[in-house]
């Protein structure tokens, strides 16, 4: 499927056990990159800098550490009914600056 | 171009609506017809969030209520201030924190689709069921979609305006959205269809994708160089559950989308799965792999931008 679309890099919702393994990354046609979504944009908890550094290694396990890119996991505004009702703009900034936070450690 | 930087969804920052609507109410904006308006198809369902500022940017609605742009142009100048004044909350928010990819957090759009819907012609006012109803931020549940009456036409730009917009207000490189044309169809199956308008789904897809692709061209022209693609179906189909449902209705969740887009522009596409985990447990990307997910079709039931 990764090879079908004319795109220059993929979205994917890596937040939860329900997204599965990184494995599939290995099929990732060059130069495509991932951007991978690890900070939940449904659950409030703020995810911590080694958590998400740990899963980063995971997936560079698949693919090179240079076509991977962070970003939060989905839009902040659409909710699951177990959630509740979304973000708090405080929220929502903090998680971003997790994003660039991990980000910047990795990557520079 | 996106190596080792941040790529980010589209933020739709709630509080900033609140704020904007109270910061309305302090600059003395009348809401008068905007009460009115939600009183008159009070329903549970709404796909509109009470109280939020840009329900003064949808210039259409759904669930068969009227279009109520000639009640909005009193508060129009209104309207415009305050996201404004959201947009410039989001974008420093994000310069803040230093993103790397600044979007206006979709205030001017009354959802990822809906906007689709608000600025195209042919949509509504008749609206048929979802297969797969989608919980709002505000507690709501979207339950229909517009059903399509009409041959498809913009009365506006779709994403054009808003990055123009979002471009006098930040240095930083702007990324803009656009929904799948397979957002139309999906969640309806072929009941979204009027025969008399659109014989079958892929004369409704082949228009869709000639909009997007004037859109896209449109993007570039106002100077975007970045855009992300915002395709939840064929994410969602990926869920065995999920391609039950489309089977059921007697659709084939074979899938194809192709991009036609100008050499300098990034796009990406969000495999968006959708907030559909409850009953839904399989995990979405594994499933890609024994999923027997092939071009089969070209564009049958997916987008072809």
């Amino acid at each position: 499927m990764f090879d079908q679309l004319d795109v220059d890099g993929y979205f994917l919702e890596y937040d939860t056990p329900r997204a599965g393994d990184f494995s599939p990354l290995r099929h990732l046609p060059k130069p495509r990159k991932a951007v991978l979504g690890l900070v939940s944009t449904k659950v409030p908890e703020i995810e911590t800098v080694d958590g998400l550094k740990r899963r980063v290694d995971e997936a560079a396990k698949f693919i090179e550490l240079e076509r991977l890119c962070r970003s939060p996991q989905c839009g902040f505004a659409s909710v699951p009914a177990r959630a509740g009702r979304g973000f708090s703009m405080d929220l929502t900034e903090r998680k971003l600056a997790r994003v660039v936070e991990v980000a910047d450690q990795v990557w520079n | 171009m996106l190596a080792g930087c941040y790529a980010f969804d589209p933020v739709v920052p709630i509080d900033s609506r609140w704020i904007g609507w109270i910061r309305a109410a302090q600059m003395g904006i009348d809401f008068a017809h905007q009460t009115a308006l939600e009183d008159s198809h009070g329903s549970d369902e709404t796909a509109l969030p009470r109280g939020a500022c840009w329900q003064f940017a949808a210039p259409g609605t759904l669930d068969g209520r009227p279009r109520a742009i000639h009640q909005r142009e009193n508060a129009k100048s209104g309207a415009e201030r305050i996201e404004d004044e959201c947009i410039r909350e989001a974008v420093a928010m994000q310069e803040r924190v230093e993103i790397g990819a600044i979007t206006d957090g979709e205030n001017r759009k009354r959802g990822w689709r809906e906007f689709l819907y608000d600025k195209c012609d042919g949509f509504g006012p008749e609206t048929v069921e979802r297969a797969f109803p989608i919980r709002l931020h505000d507690g709501t549940t979207a339950r229909r979609e517009p059903k399509v009456m009409g041959k498809l036409k913009l009365r506006e730009a779709l994403s054009s305006n808003d990055f123009s917009s979002l471009n006098t207000m930040t240095r930083g490189p702007i990324k803009a959205n656009l929904p799948t044309p397979s957002v139309a169809h999906f969640f309806t199956g072929d009941a979204v269809l009027d025969p008399a308008v659109y014989g079958n789904r892929e004369e409704l897809m082949d228009d869709l994708a000639r909009i997007m692709r004037e859109e896209i061209a449109d993007l570039a022209a106002h100077g975007c160089t970045y855009l992300q693609i915002d395709e939840v179906p064929l994410a969602v189909i990926c869920d065995p559950k999920n391609m039950e449902v489309v089977r059921a209705r007697g659709d084939d969740p074979d899938e194809l989308i192709d991009l036609d887009r100008p050499a300098n522009m990034t796009i990406c596409v969000h495999l968006c799965r959708g907030n559909y985990a409850q009953g839904h447990g399989r995990r979405w990307l594994r499933a890609y792999r024994g999923a027997d997910v092939r071009p089969a079709r070209r564009g049958r039931l997916f987008s072809r931008i």
